[in-house]
């Protein structure tokens, strides 16, 4: 048990991290997220690998936190650490462009928002979100090009940095 | 591909991905202005949206916390119930055994779906109670239950 939550636990609380802008729930799914597991760990198929089944877990319980708490704004989110931020001048750049990014991502439609954060969140492949969302490959593609699309026009309307 | 030879826009998005595509897309890629742009596309926004990996870690008290989660054994329930049960019994049977009788006969067949009620109900209470309220509660049904027979002997004249 322990192995597990060593080895995926910062990856679904990544994922919590990003739908719910809040360590503190983002912890509460994680949490959530692994006794669900150890729960049904009996009828989970040991020789298959833990880390689609845990975000199986994890995507639905932050989906369902969404849908429960549509009103959260951006501005409520709180800052997420990440690599290299040492010059608070692109410390401000960054935050501002992530912003943009997260309102732009929590308004896409919910089925490419899940291929997005599976995608660039947990940095997963292709063959992985297959597993995750139990859909077919074409299908994972198509969402995953379609949803970068309107993320990238939703971006441009919002006068984003984005190129 | 394309009928023109070109790549089509979900195998550029493969090629972007590092995923595994055909060696000829790729070295098709690689000489091919039209699909480098197309790629170049795709790429800004993978870029873009890769800010939306993080790097921070669970707390140090998180699996502390998990593991006392899964460790946590609720009050025993069934016994709490059965105890509930069999001290509203054996009370009754102490402060007035002829009233004992009764129920057991009459009153146990006509109220055997309310004691059945009562007693899935408090094997439910249990799993959700501290031990603490079960305890307090248990002995506020003792009372109850000594008042309330004590009452009825008074009203019947047992009690002078
Ligand atoms: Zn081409």
């Amino acid at each position: 048990m322990k192995n597990m939550v060593e080895a995926h636990g910062d990856s679904v609380y990544h994922l919590a991290l990003r739908y719910t802008g809040n360590r503190n729930i983002a912890q509460d799914i994680t949490q959530e997220t692994f006794l669900k597991a150890f729960k049904g760990i009996k009828s989970f198929d040991q020789n298959r690998p833990a880390r689609p089944w845990l975000l199986k877990i994890a995507g639905n319980l932050c989906k369902n936190y969404l849908r429960d708490n549509r009103e959260i704004p951006v501005e409520h989110i709180e800052t997420i650490e990440k690599p290299d931020q040492s010059d608070p001048e692109q410390l401000y750049i960054n935050q501002e462009s992530e912003n943009e990014l997260i309102r732009a991502v929590k308004k896409l439609p919910d089925k490419y928002r899940e291929v997005i954060m599976l995608k660039h969140v947990i940095d997963l492949n292709y063959s992985e979100i297959c597993e995750v969302l139990g859909l077919e490959l074409s299908l994972v593609k198509n969402r995953l090009y379609r949803g970068r699309l309107i993320l990238k026009d939703t971006l441009m309307n919002q006068g984003g940095i984005i190129e | 591909m394309t009928e023109g030879g070109c790549l089509d826009y979900l195998t550029i998005q493969s090629v972007v991905d590092n995923e595994e595509v055909d060696q000829a897309a790729v070295e098709h890629l690689a000489k091919c202005s039209a699909c480098k742009e197309q790629e170049k596309e795709i790429r800004s926004i993978v870029i873009y949206a890769n800010q939306l990996a993080c790097e921070e870690k669970l707390p140090a008290e998180f699996y502390k916390r998990l593991s006392d989660d899964l460790t946590y054994k609720p009050f025993p329930a069934l016994l709490f119930a059965l105890l509930m049960f069999a001290t509203a019994i054996s009370s009754a049977y102490i402060i007035e055994p002829g009233y004992f009788y009764w129920w057991l006969t009459v009153g146990m067949t006509s109220t055997i779906g309310l004691f059945m009620d009562a007693f899935f109900e408090l094997l439910y209470f249990g799993f959700n109670t501290e031990p603490v309220w079960i305890i307090l509660l248990l002995a506020a049904l003792v009372l109850v239950e000594v008042i309330a027979l004590s009452g009825i002997k008074r009203l019947e004249g047992v009690v002078k």
